[in-house]
């Protein structure tokens, strides 16, 4: 079958693409959840 | 809205700042394109390239004016005053987009018989039409980079924004002023590009209207 | 932010994982090859609604865009920039898998004809509008700006694909991504099962951004305590 490096390559990107995101997501999220918890434990009185 | 639009044109007769700026730019962008298009070698007509010559010119040079429309505003602090004032907020937009408007065209009208002398065109019938589309297209340009341009002056970076804000923006003016240019430098009839005409016009009008309601937003402090 | 949001997310989960399991074993096994295009029409499936998603993401942005200017309610604002996020990102892929099918069916990279012209401006225009939340001096300019923008974005966008169609003419393609016609009824099953899979995804994704907006409000919000105590 021809072309079928490029069928791999456009699906390999869209993987790529999105893992990335997902990534960029969960770490963006951990990093803002972790200041939060370090930011509310040091501020006195509650939320 | 004539206060606003007086106060702007005066300032510039003043300063004459970005007026000088905006036409110079002009004329080294007609400059480049002479290198680069070597219209004796490959015996290229103005007709051929003209279009896109005088709107590449014309979209930078706006440019530089609309950057400077609100820099005045922000270097002296008045963008506050501005807001503050009891006059509606779509005055203060149609104010801006009218000196707006009148300094582009300033240019053009200068810039445009320069490059009919150096490219050697014969003008003939061509004036008219070419002079309708252009202030036709500069007032949908000008409309969309009043509205940019006021609400990326407060912002960081703001020279950069404005240009990455406004080209994608005002593309279908740009096809359709190239097109339209093209049609008329050919000296083709009105049926063939009026349309085209009436299309940026509808352009102008969705996007100063849009300008009005959305300005005080813009404003707001 | 939570109650509802995470139980449709522990719907959502499952159910937009399992879809892709098939959606994949349908593209790859159990779909024909196109007559005309061969194996890389493939790309269809995923490249189409792919570019849905990011229209539909941008309509968010718009919607989201007015209501926050409307009720000044900063979820909407939160939400406008979550999808602006996503819709970067889907269009993203579509402006890499586009090329890549045309290359072998047209001979050519990349044409200036309507649908991919209006693609790449769109693109430029929500990724102006990231950069510009970035730029902005605090977050209740950040909020207000961005939603004019959003506002405005939207509006230019059929009027830029009307353009490029005058412009350019006709798409020279051989097989229609319009609709569905023409296409065998087992093609038809599995696009549309991706169309309903990558909406899904959008959902579940725009759930996950909304919470990163959300906790980088309630950030800010602390920090701004901190300093008050502190000052």
């Amino acid at each position: 079958m021809k072309n079928l490096g490029y069928l791999f390559w456009a699906y390999t990107l869209i993987w790529i693409v999105l893992s990335a995101y997902l990534v960029s997501l969960s770490v963006r999220l951990s990093a803002l959840s972790s200041q939060i918890r370090r930011l509310k434990s040091r501020l006195p009185g509650g939320e | 809205m004539f206060l606003v639009c007086g106060k702007d044109l005066r300032l510039e007769l003043r300063t004459r700042e970005s007026l000088a700026a905006a036409f110079f730019f002009a004329v080294l962008v007609q400059l480049v394109f002479s290198f680069a298009f070597q219209f004796q070698e490959l015996s290229l007509r103005f007709e051929d390239v003209g279009a896109g010559l005088i709107w590449i010119t014309l979209t930078f040079s706006a440019i530089l004016s609309l950057q400077n429309s609100f820099l005045i505003e922000r270097e002296r602090d008045c963008l506050q005053a501005l807001a503050l004032c009891p006059a509606d907020a779509s005055a203060i937009f149609l104010g801006k987009l009218a000196a707006n408007v009148v300094l582009i065209l300033t240019v053009q009208a200068i810039i445009l018989p320069l490059s009919v002398v150096l490219f050697g065109y014969h003008l003939s019938s061509a004036v008219l039409p070419v002079a309708a589309v252009v202030v036709v297209n500069t007032v949908g340009f000008s409309a969309l980079g009043t509205l940019f341009a006021a609400v990326t002056v407060r912002t960081r970076r703001s020279e950069l924004l404005l240009p990455l804000l406004l080209f994608p923006a005002a593309t279908p003016l740009v096809i359709w002023g190239v097109k339209a240019t093209r049609l008329c430098l050919a000296e083709r009839s009105l049926d063939s590009y009026g349309y085209l005409l009436v299309l940026s016009a509808c352009f102008d009008a969705i996007f100063i209207v849009a300008g009005i309601l959305l300005f005080d937003y813009i404003l707001e402090e | 932010m939570e109650g509802p949001f995470r139980r449709l997310e522990a719907v959502l989960f499952p159910v937009t994982t399992i879809l892709m399991i098939v959606c994949l074993y349908r593209v790859f096994l159990v779909v024909p090859n196109e007559v005309t295009m061969g194996v890389v029409q493939r790309i269809f499936y995923f490249h189409v609604p792919s570019a849905w998603v990011s229209f539909l993401a941008f309509f968010v942005v718009f919607l989201g865009s007015i209501l926050f200017l409307w009720t000044r309610k900063a979820f909407w604002d939160v939400l406008a920039h979550a999808a602006a996020e996503l819709g970067v990102v889907f269009c993203g892929i579509v402006l890499l898998t586009g090329p890549i099918w045309a290359r072998p069916v047209w001979g050519t990279w990349w044409t200036w004809e309507a649908r991919l012209t209006t693609t790449l401006v769109l693109e430029l225009v929500y990724v102006a509008y990231l950069l510009l939340r970035g730029q902005a001096q605090n977050r209740a300019q950040e909020a207000r700006l961005a939603a004019i923008l959003g506002i405005v974005g939207f509006l230019d966008v059929p009027i830029i694909y009307f353009s490029v169609k005058l412009w350019r003419g006709h798409h020279p393609i051989v097989f229609k991504t319009g609709g569905g016609e023409g296409l065998a009824p087992v093609m038809l099953v599995t696009f549309m099962l991706c169309m309903l899979t990558f909406t899904l995804l959008f959902v579940l994704l725009l759930i996950q951004r909304l919470r990163l907006g959300m906790l980088r409000d309630e950030l800010a919000g602390l920090l701004e305590r901190e300093q008050l105590l502190e000052g």
